[in-house]
């Protein structure tokens, strides 16, 4: 038994408590650390939402952008934003790792110029329905008084459209608006 | 200080830059023409920046000289006056320099229908409404050029009333203009040096700035010469290095006054003013002559102009028609307008032979096949030689710019501040592979902009969206809690309402209320009614009941007064007994 006289038996010992208080010491360590410089990282469903075109046109099957966003955290597809379009579709899969797949035909197609709706304001009875509707707050008016669409703050997400009851709501290129409104500003040997 | 002794010192703008070939030499000499009014006057009603003008005029309507034609809803400094008198035809859709590609609303007058004689425009006979001013003080005078309608006329066309500090500390009168050919500006020196000076006089006992300069290239030798003389002597002279670009606004201001001001806030909010010469002389006419804004020197030159020369312009005036009286048109051949760069051959536009007119921004039309060659040349692949990198004043890196621009990659342009890029066209000029790069960071810059737009819309759809779920939410959770209030409310009531036989003294106090209230004279059931002989026995029966149980109450918690209570309790039993004798007695006689 010529080995076990060979070891050292409080040598053993006190290299191994030094490893262990060592150990003990760089754990604690790490911790403070951990605890000192923690980063405050934008939740996942942010930076997703942050991608998305904030339309809040619901066609996607979530009444919002943020809804959908919270979706594509939890494992939806990421292909059904048609306002978003193919930009959005290599976006969120730049951001997820995901593959960069074709946009979901069923949701709808992406509108090649950005759109906006214009209320036909003689026709609008004031019934509120639009406002409603609106889930960007587009929309000003009172109660049987005419309705007005702030083209600004128009996302084009088509929404009013369907509830208002005189059906006097168009959804109109920018442009065509933007015509519209020159036109209606000069009147005199203006045609478009 | 001497004269002498403000000439030693030239600096350059820029440590990069190109020495070209300025080719200002044959406009330079001549004097500055006018010729035969237009038949007709053009004005674009959409400025580049602010959109939309409104005019002030309807069709048919004769209008002066100087005649205020259209207006910026919002914006101060946009006026828009007219040349010459005539009649106003109506709003036409014409292509103007903002608007190259497709047509926008511009305001036509009819010069020929003017019914008044315009034998000869002569500077001073146009003040038609506008008095002089004398000895102005400053916000008058900022009033003066924005009522007046002056824009930025080196080439920006800004307003300038817009421009002006209200406290102003720097001066620089820009007199640079360093593009090839131009020679408007330093005409206009040569010719109005004295009206110059008054103007420069005009802001200094105004306005008291800490510092006026005067920076000019220093080639231009009549023109420094003729400033020199004028000029009082406590203005500052600085003279440029000839390289392009010398011009640029915060360039100088950066050569100038040495500190560099953040790139995107407004030099205003320095105290500093950084004004063309020709602004300057069109001040001093508004301010000190109550002459509006409708004409400007126009350098027209170029290959292909015989004798290039200033002219006097009738802003408005089409080029169709300058062509014309210029005999250019009969040369031009099958296209009936010319191929003419509005602005420098830098950065000059190509107007693809349309017929625009001349704007308040207009410095110069060219007429120069080699430009228009060297533009059109097609591009070649880069070469990476990077003499672009030499040349940009910005010390920016067009090879990389470009190389980001075509893959759009906006974050690497942002981090190569393409923001702050000139669109000199300096790198256009030295590459050797007649690549467009000005043009393409042009485009860039329109791009990022339109992305960051549509970004701050999303953003703040997506705040609106989010305040209007709140809004919901909070108001879902009011409409809960008054429905719980309500509820409880009517709870409360119900129960209030209810009769409760309550305990204690209360108890005592409730039953010898009852007691009183069936007081011993009604004890005697007189009517004959049965239903309401029921009705009495019902109600003497819910009183006894009710005060038995107070009764029980009282006992139970030994009150005083017990005796009393008792008595009153056999009481009620004995009125209710007679109450139910009475009721048998009507039904066994209602029966018999």
């Amino acid at each position: 038994m010529m080995w076990l006289d060979m070891i050292d038996a409080r040598g053993l010992l006190s290299a191994l408590g030094l490893m262990f208080l060592l150990g003990l010491l760089g754990s604690m360590l790490l911790q403070a650390a951990n605890r000192l410089i923690e980063t405050q990282e934008e939740p996942l469903v942010d930076k997703i939402n942050d991608c998305l075109p904030q339309t809040q046109c619901g066609q996607c099957g979530h009444p919002g952008c943020r809804p959908y966003a919270e979706a594509i955290a939890q494992g939806e597809l990421h292909n059904k934003c048609p306002p978003g379009g193919d930009e959005t579709i290599i976006q969120l899969a730049d951001l997820l790792s995901r593959e960069v797949i074709a946009l979901d035909e069923a949701q709808g197609e992406t509108a090649e110029t950005p759109m906006l709706a214009l209320i036909r304001e003689d026709e609008c009875i004031g019934c509120l329905k639009c406002i409603h509707a609106c889930p960007v707050d587009a929309i000003i008016g009172a109660q049987k008084k005419m309705h007005t669409v702030v083209a600004d703050l128009c996302t084009g997400c088509e929404l009013c459209i369907e509830p208002c009851p005189m059906d006097c709501i168009d959804l109109i290129s920018e442009e065509v608006y933007q015509q519209q409104a020159l036109s209606a500003q000069y009147g005199v040997r203006y045609d478009s | 200080m001497t004269a002498n002794k403000r000439l030693t010192s030239v600096i350059a703008v820029s440590e990069q830059g190109l020495v070209i070939d300025t080719i200002k030499q044959p406009s330079r000499a001549k004097t500055i023409a006018r010729l035969e009014p237009p038949k007709r006057l053009t004005y674009p009603l959409i400025d580049r920046r602010f959109g939309a003008l409104t005019p002030k005029v309807k069709p048919g309507q004769c209008v002066r000289k100087g005649e205020l034609l259209a207006i910026h809803d919002f914006q101060q400094g946009l006026n828009v006056h007219c040349a010459l008198p005539g009649r106003v035809l109506g709003v036409e859709r014409h292509v103007s320099l903002s608007h190259l590609s497709s047509a926008s609303p511009c305001l036509v007058i009819d010069v020929e229908a003017s019914q008044e004689t315009h034998s000869e425009q002569h500077l001073s006979n146009t003040a038609l409404s506008m008095p002089a001013l004398h000895e102005p003080d400053w916000p008058m005078i900022i009033q003066r050029v924005a009522e007046t309608g002056i824009v930025g006329l080196g080439g920006a066309g800004f307003p300038t009333a817009q421009k002006m500090p209200h406290e102003l500390q720097y001066v620089v009168i820009n007199a640079a203009e360093c593009e090839p050919f131009i020679t408007a500006d330093e005409r206009l020196i040569i010719e109005q040096a004295q009206q110059i000076a008054q103007g420069i006089e005009l802001i200094e006992t105004a306005a008291k700035p800490e510092r006026i300069i005067v920076a000019i290239e220093e080639d231009k030798t009549e023109a420094i010469a003729c400033l020199q003389k004028a000029l009082p002597k406590q203005v500052e002279f600085q003279l440029l290095a000839s390289k392009y670009p010398t011009g640029s606004e915060r360039q100088l201001v950066r050569a100038l006054l040495g500190n560099v001001p953040d790139l995107n806030a407004p030099l205003k909010e320095f105290g500093i003013w950084v004004v063309n010469i020709a602004t300057l002389f069109a001040i001093k006419r508004a301010v000190l002559d109550g002459e509006v804004l409708t004409q400007r020197v126009v350098t027209v030159a170029g290959a292909a102009i015989a004798e290039p020369r200033n002219y006097w312009l009738p802003i408005g005036m089409p080029v169709n028609e300058l062509a014309q009286q210029l005999g250019l048109d009969k040369k031009s051949g099958a296209d009936d307008t010319l191929e003419w760069i509005h602005g420098g051959p830098m950065m000059g536009v190509d107007l693809q032979r349309q017929n625009i007119p001349v704007e308040k921004v207009t410095n110069a039309l060219l007429l120069d096949p080699e430009t228009n060659k060297k533009r059109q040349a097609k591009a070649r692949p880069c070469i990476r030689c990077g003499k672009c990198e030499e040349a940009c004043p910005e010390f920016l890196l067009p090879q990389q710019l470009l190389k980001a621009s075509e893959h759009d990659a906006q974050e690497v342009l942002e981090s190569l501040k393409l923001e702050q890029c000139l669109e000199c066209g300096a790198c256009d000029f030295v590459c050797p592979s007649d690549i467009p790069l000005a043009q393409h960071f042009a485009e860039a810059k329109v791009k990022l902009r339109t992305t960051r737009q549509t970004q701050s819309q999303a953003q703040a759809a997506k705040l609106r969206y989010e305040r209007r779920a709140q809004r919901l939410l909070q108001r879902e959770e009011q409409r809960e809690a008054l429905k719980l209030e309500r509820a409880k409310a009517r709870k409360a009531r119900v129960q209030s309402a209810k009769p409760q036989a309550k305990v204690g003294t209360e108890a005592v106090k409730l039953a010898d209320q009852k007691i009183v209230k069936s007081s011993p004279e009604q004890e005697r059931f007189e009517t004959t009614d049965s239903k309401q002989l029921k009705t009495e026995l019902a109600k003497a029966q819910s009183i006894y009941q009710q005060a038995e149980k107070a009764l029980a109450q009282a006992k139970k918690q030994n009150m005083p007064k017990l005796e009393q209570l008792e008595a009153h309790v056999a009481q009620l039993k004995a009125r209710v007994e007679a109450a139910q004798q009475a009721y048998d007695q009507q039904l066994s006689g209602g029966s018999s």
